[in-house]
């Protein structure tokens, strides 16, 4: 992808990732549904998650699969509320991004010659 | 490199970071190859690279929380410049004082004091004396009315009950008499409303007026206050 990730998008897309599964989800997946989405490297994921542990986003309990015990991540209240916080956010962000590229308002100008109307910020 | 040797090495790497973290983290691409499968390992340690890199995101992240609080800040507030591992901000330099007044201007505002002192207090007692004043007046004007409509109405009563005494005896003067005691009581709610009027409205409007005065006098002195503050910051 052309555009970099910042450290909270990724946090952000992460707590999407785990808030999808109410009962918990693992390191491996985690990163592999984030790298659908995004491009990065494998190693990236690991510090990610133990920062979003230590800010109490999410918490990790093992569960028993397969014969070994596997450590799962699972989102908590502050977690949600955070990934509340950052997808507003993100819609602020991606709808003043739209209107700067589909560019409503410069088209308006140039083919009626009218003033254009509302062109908040 | 098979996942044993990147294990061992990345084991190694972290020799320096808290037990707790480093355990963590072992378990965590123990997991991470496990899940992956016989199918998919091979791949996932290509795609980890090298331990070394990987080792230096686990420790930038788990033992200087600074610099990650830096890297994030920075995000946020792109004016930030970047700064170096540890670094602490300089404390910020304090709002410089005002100046004090040089000695010449001290001089010539007391003594402007000095002599303007009585020209200012004249006046300042003129303006209390006016509102004083007008405010008596409007009291004045308000009992006199109010008088005005008690004697009317006494007036009128008398009359009424004088003319239909009379009307027993001559009953056209009576008459007049009572219809002139009508034309009275009209007048006298006519001062009755003007007392209600001067009492309620008049007086009131006047204060809250007053009080409106005083309040944008406050307003401005203090947004001169602000203003110059603002210079000064």
């Amino acid at each position: 992808m052309v555009f970099n990730t910042g450290a909270a998008l990724l946090d952000a897309i992460v707590l999407a990732v785990v808030n999808k599964d109410p009962e918990g989800t693992y390191g491996y997946k985690i990163t592999q549904e984030v790298r659908q989405v995004i491009d990065l490297s494998e190693s990236t994921l690991y510090p990610v998650l133990r920062r979003l542990q230590k800010d109490e986003c999410l918490i990790t309990f093992d569960r028993e699969f397969s014969g070994r015990n596997r450590r799962y991540y699972r989102i908590t209240e502050k977690g949600r509320s955070q990934l509340n916080l950052y997808v507003g956010e993100w819609y602020a962000y991606a709808g003043k991004l739209d209107r700067i590229f589909t560019g409503e308002a410069f088209i308006a100008d140039s083919q009626t010659g009218k003033e254009h109307k509302e062109y908040a910020v | 490199m098979n996942r044993e040797e990147f294990m061992a090495r990345l084991s190694a790497l972290l020799t320096d970071i808290p037990e707790k973290e480093r355990e963590d983290a072992i378990r965590y691409y123990n997991d991470y190859f496990d899940d992956a499968g016989p199918n998919h390992i091979e791949e996932a340690i290509e795609s980890l690279g090298d331990p070394q890199k990987v080792a230096e995101q686990i420790r930038n992240e788990t033992t200087d929380p600074i610099a990650v609080t830096k890297e994030r800040k920075n995000e946020v507030s792109t004016q930030i410049e970047e700064a170096p591992k540890g670094f602490t901000p300089p404390p910020k330099p304090l709002p410089p004082k005002k100046e004090p007044l040089p000695s010449w201007a001290v001089v010539l505002i007391t003594l402007a004091v000095v002599f303007l002192s009585p020209l200012i207090l004249a006046l300042a007692l003129v303006a209390i004396a006016i509102v004083i004043t007008v405010i008596a007046t409007l009291i004045a004007l308000a009992i006199s009315v109010g008088a005005v409509f008690i004697v009317l109405a006494v007036a009128a009563f008398i009359l009424l009950l004088g003319g239909g005494y009379m009307v027993l005896g001559t009953p056209a003067a009576g008459l007049v008499v009572i219809g002139a005691s009508f034309v009275i009581i009209a007048l006298c709610l006519l001062f009755l409303c003007l007392t209600v009027l001067l009492f309620g409205k008049a007086i009131p409007a006047f204060f809250k007026w007053l009080g409106a005065l005083g309040k944008s006098c406050k307003e401005k002195k203090a947004a001169r206050t602000a203003a110059k503050g603002g210079i000064t910051e």
